[in-house]
């Protein structure tokens, strides 16, 4: 089963790869323009100003800062606006005062981006403020937004799949990997809230099946870490360790992330992801009750550490 | 349970001895002496901080995270302050966690989880070996502090005798490995020198780099004008704007930032970034006034176009004037209303400059330039006092371009005299005088305003007036024009660099005297730029013993791709004085008629060719080339009576009086320069002999 889902993963990917890449080149093309950004910041700006309460202390700041700052802070706030819903489902229609010959090229290119969304796949298949039906909740896991994405998303699949998959078989990966991506879309609305930018990539799922490990290994056996802090003997190698290292060094910087993410900005999804570890914590308690660990099973072992000599110490 | 057990299991062995309090994590028995064997080694204990940070980072990154969140928002609004103290708050946080982690675990378990899982424990030097709470809390202070010197301190683990850093001085603690693998025992003769090589050499790298960072933060070792370039790059407003504004002389209420910016555009003080930077303020003060937006306007007619958003959308045609979809699309929002308007008259000059920098290829684009001469003419005429000082600028480069000079002198005496574009005025009525051949009236004017001038202002006027002067040969006067240019470019030879400065200045030389070899060859090394060393190396060769190389040289420069480059056509203004047969000559006339008229050097050269298709008395050429430079409106009587005589030698007698006709028409305005009178002589003689035979046919 994890390797269908890695499989379905990559040859969406491949096959979505040449949409992908021609839209993308087009919305660079647009979005790389100088005056696009600048006019797009003057006029979010100005939304900004006339409803102030629809939008964060931040930005009501950076909208200040667009009169007497220099057109650096214009061209942060025309960023900005590609992501905020409440413009990027409005602007087309809104009257903005100042340079006319400016906006009608801005509102030329930005009709050309809002048509050129109707075919990029991640936004077709993400969920966005536009796209929030209950398909774009199961497509997003499977839509991915570079090969660099893509490999890390599923080089966890396949460390954290591939175990839960030999220690507790292949329903728990597909359940975890869709629970997982369910609630970590739920995680996602609820935490950071649905913008403009769509929701992409099956790190929500795999968070699930993080936490699935985290929390349902509890009271088995250890897990085998590999650890390597030096090339030398007794400074790499494997370690049996709790599970619950799972927590601090998966779990925990997602929270941190969250936390120190603001809501207006940031590229990694971190309400998708701590959606996905409730989910996989209420399928690692479930996994007690459905497949108690062993009672009188093998005690865990140290870690085996090699000497110089090569012997083993215990 | 402790912690042992947790890691390792309940009941199992380590193959040590448990003392009788239950203790497992030391070596019951062990005197100083024997401690001292088990010193753990500089590799276990860095092994050890690595697991740690492994493990508590992401404690500590959880405890800064509200913080990164303020430094980054702190940021996204400019507030440098701001962000430094959210960035110091989260770097305190961290550290605190960081420091009751330590505490915690080496008082409770005597040591940390990254030192148990490599077999180190962290023991009293005293008693019972027990760490105490107050002793492991120094101790963690103490760590973060030399963390804090980029773990500089740490080094010590290699530099005394029990392995001991400040932190395990401070606590009275000693670090030891319960594995036999584990062991280093103290630090031997090699290993303490090395580290106390590091130690020195990390000092003085240290001292240096503090020397260092003073010397740049004493005042005056910064450069003074970096912030103020950084906002002149990406401001907001033009500081020179606001200077001028301030200082903004003419009669009536002080004009807007804009009104001032364009005046000065117009008179070349400030460029394009300047002038956009401007325009754009009054658009971003329109959106957020929440004044009415053009798509009001389209619904209420009547509603008058307020004259700040005429000007900025003028400022901003004026900044895109190289494309063209925008440039007209920005001009025809700037004129919405009634034709006296000052931006639309502006308009209007602006889009006759336009047409008449391009080619007229058809009758569409003649009908097109005829119109807005039409219209500008109706401004000019128009023009009042009370009439902004950015029009009147641009009237005054509407007059020099037409070469309307009288009119041009007219309008610059009824300027105020405002400093900041003063400089424009002065050079301006230099070249008006000299183009109504009041030269001598010129010289005065010029040498009065170069002391106006920006050192850039001034070699530029002194480099227009010796390329001017020596366009007719060596004078007393070129030689004094020219001397002013020696003395601009004395004081900083970087002027040389540019290919116009350089070649006005070899102009002056060459009058200088001393014509020879040896004098190019100097000159070739002072001047730095690359093709006036080429053109002087070509003179060099036909002043010495190879004048066919330096006629090679020449051609070859003749016939570079760089048109506008005044050694083009300083290069054929010299084949031309050397040509020995006409069909060299007729080549040159053929390169030159190709060309883009209306530059200096184009100019030069019609006029040599001219000259030297005289010698030859090959009329019809100089009636050719003279009637391609009167297309150019190049109104020179001296040209008209060229053309009289060579038309009336040429045996074309209708031609001659039609051009004669002209001249007189012509001569009734006041646009006639006059080159000199040598060319007087043979035009009376012409003229008179035109005159009696229209006089004497029936």
């Amino acid at each position: 089963m994890t390797f269908l889902l890695l499989a379905i993963n990559v040859i969406i990917f491949i096959f979505t790869y040449d949409d992908f890449m021609a839209a993308e080149a087009e919305m660079d093309a647009i979005v790389e323009d100088d005056a696009y950004l600048a006019t797009q910041g003057a006029a979010f700006a100005f939304m900004i100003r006339n409803e102030p309460d629809l939008f964060s202390f931040t930005l009501r700041s950076l909208a200040d800062q667009t009169v007497t700052g220099t057109r650096e802070v214009r061209r942060t706030l025309g960023v900005l606006a590609m992501r905020n819903a409440s413009f990027m489902t409005r602007a087309a229609d809104y009257s903005f005062p100042g340079d006319q010959v400016a906006l009608a090229d801005w509102r030329r290119g930005f009709l050309r981006i809002e048509k050129l969304h109707g075919r990029h796949p991640s936004f077709r298949w993400g969920l966005s403020a536009r796209h929030n039906e209950w398909s774009q909740w199961l497509t997003y896991q499977f839509s991915h937004g570079g090969v660099s994405h893509l490999f890390w998303n599923m080089l966890f699949l396949l460390v954290f799949g591939a175990f839960i998959e030999f220690e507790l078989g292949w329903r728990w990966v597909l359940g975890g990997y869709l629970a997982g991506g369910v609630c970590g879309a739920l995680g996602f609305s609820v935490l950071s809230g649905v913008t403009s930018s769509p929701l992409i990539g099956a790190s929500g799922a795999i968070s699930c099946l993080i936490g699935l490990v985290a929390f349902g290994w509890l009271k088995r056996q250890r897990l085998t870490f590999f650890y390597g802090i030096l090339p030398a003997p007794g400074y790499f190698g494997f370690a049996s360790l709790p599970s619950w290292l799972v927590i601090l060094t998966f779990i925990v910087p997602d929270l941190s992330g969250y936390v120190a993410a603001h809501a207006d900005i940031g590229s990694v999804a971190y309400g998708a992801h701590l959606g996905g570890v409730l989910a996989g914590a209420g399928l690692g308690g479930m996994s007690h009750l459905l497949k108690p660990p062993q009672k009188d099973g093998p005690l865990p072992s140290r870690p085996q550490v090699s000497t110089a000599s090569g012997a083993v110490e215990r | 349970m402790v912690i042992e057990e947790i890691i390792y299991g309940a009941g199992e062995s380590q193959g040590r001895r448990r003392q009788d309090d239950g203790r497992v994590f030391s070596e019951a028995g062990l005197v100083p002496e024997e401690r001292c064997s088990r010193l753990a080694g500089p590799q276990d204990r860095l092994a050890a901080v690595v697991a740690d940070l492994v493990l508590f980072s992401p404690l500590v990154s959880l405890a800064a995270s509200p913080y990164r969140r303020m430094a980054f928002e702190a940021e996204l609004r400019g507030r440098t302050d701001d962000r430094i103290f959210a960035i110091l708050l989260g770097a305190g946080a961290g550290a605190l966690l960081w420091m009751v982690l330590n505490t915690v675990f080496v008082s409770a378990f005597g040591a940390t989880p990254g030192k148990i899982f490599f077999g180190l424990r962290v023991e009293s030097l005293w008693g019972s070996r027990r760490v105490r709470p107050l002793s492991a809390l120094m101790r963690s202070v103490a760590w973060i502090l030399e963390c804090a010197c980029a773990g500089i301190p740490f080094i010590a683990v290699s530099a005394n005798e029990r392995r001991r850093p400040l932190h395990d001085r401070l606590a009275d603690t000693v670090v030891v490995s319960v594995r036999e693998r584990g062991a280093a025992g103290p630090p031997g003769l090699a290993e303490i020198s090395m580290a106390s090589g590091v130690h020195s050499a990390l000092l003085l790298i240290i001292t240096s780099l503090c020397v260092t960072a003073f010397l740049h933060l004493r005042p005056g070792a910064d450069d003074p004008t970096g912030p103020i370039l950084a906002l002149e790059n990406e401001g907001v407003l033009c500081p020179s704007v606001g200077e001028a504004r301030g200082e903004w002389m003419s009669p009536g209420p002080r004009p807007s930032r804009l009104a001032v910016a364009l005046a000065m555009y117009g008179a070349d003080v400030i460029g394009e970034d300047c002038l956009q930077a401007e325009a754009e303020w009054v658009f971003l003060n329109q959106g957020r006034s929440g004044s009415g937006s053009d798509s009001d306007l389209e619904s209420m007619p009547s509603r008058r176009f307020s004259e700040e958003t005429s000007l900025a959308y003028l400022a901003k045609a004026l900044v895109h004037s190289d494309d063209s979809r925008l440039y007209e699309e920005y001009l025809s929002k700037s004129c919405r209303e009634p034709f006296r308007s000052p931006a639309c008259a502006l308009a209007r000059l602006i889009r006759l400059e336009e047409t008449r920098s391009h080619e007229i290829e058809d009758t569409a684009d003649k009908a097109a330039q005829v119109e807005s001469e039409t219209d500008a003419e109706v401004v000019v005429s128009s023009l009042s006092e009370r009439d902004p000082a950015y029009l009147k600028i641009w009237v005054i480069r509407y007059f020099m371009e037409t070469r309307q000079y009288d009119r041009a002198l007219i309008a610059i005496d009824q300027m105020a005299p405002e400093r900041k574009v003063g400089s424009f005025f002065g050079r301006q009525r230099t070249r008006a005088l000299w183009g109504l051949g009041l030269k001598d009236q010129a010289r005065l004017a010029m040498r009065s305003a170069m002391d106006t001038l920006e050192p850039g202002e001034r070699v530029e006027l002194a480099r227009w007036f010796c390329f001017n002067e020596t366009a007719q040969g060596c004078s007393e006067q070129s030689r004094q024009s020219c001397g002013l240019l020696r003395s601009a470019v004395a004081s900083e030879s970087s002027w040389l660099e540019s290919a116009e400065v350089a070649a006005a200045y070899i102009r002056g030389e060459s009058c200088q005297g001393g014509w020879n070899e040896k004098r190019l060859r100097t000159l070739q090394e002072k001047i730095p730029s690359p093709d006036a060393k080429a053109y002087l190396g070509a003179l060099a060769l036909l002043q010495g013993d190879n004048a066919e190389g330096g006629i090679g040289d020449l051609k070859k420069i003749a016939s570079m791709s760089r048109t506008d480059n005044p050694f083009f056509f300083e290069a054929n203004l010299r084949l031309a004085q050397l040509a020995k047969t006409p069909e060299e000559l007729e080549t040159i006339q053929k390169t030159w008629s190709e060309l883009d008229r209306g530059s200096e050097g184009w100019t030069h050269l019609g006029l040599k060719l001219m000259d030297r298709f005289k010698s030859w008395g090959l009329w019809n050429r100089i009636l050719e080339v003279g009637f391609k430079m009167v297309e150019s409106e190049r109104f020179d009587r001296d040209l008209y009576r060229s053309m009289v005589v060579a038309a009336f030698r040429a045996g074309n007698r209708r031609m001659a009086m039609g051009l004669l006709e002209r001249l007189s028409r012509l001569d009734q305005s006041s646009i006639m320069t006059d080159r000199g009178p040598a060319s007087v002589g043979e035009f009376e003689d012409v003229r008179q002999e035109l005159l009696a035979k229209k006089e004497t046919r029936p």
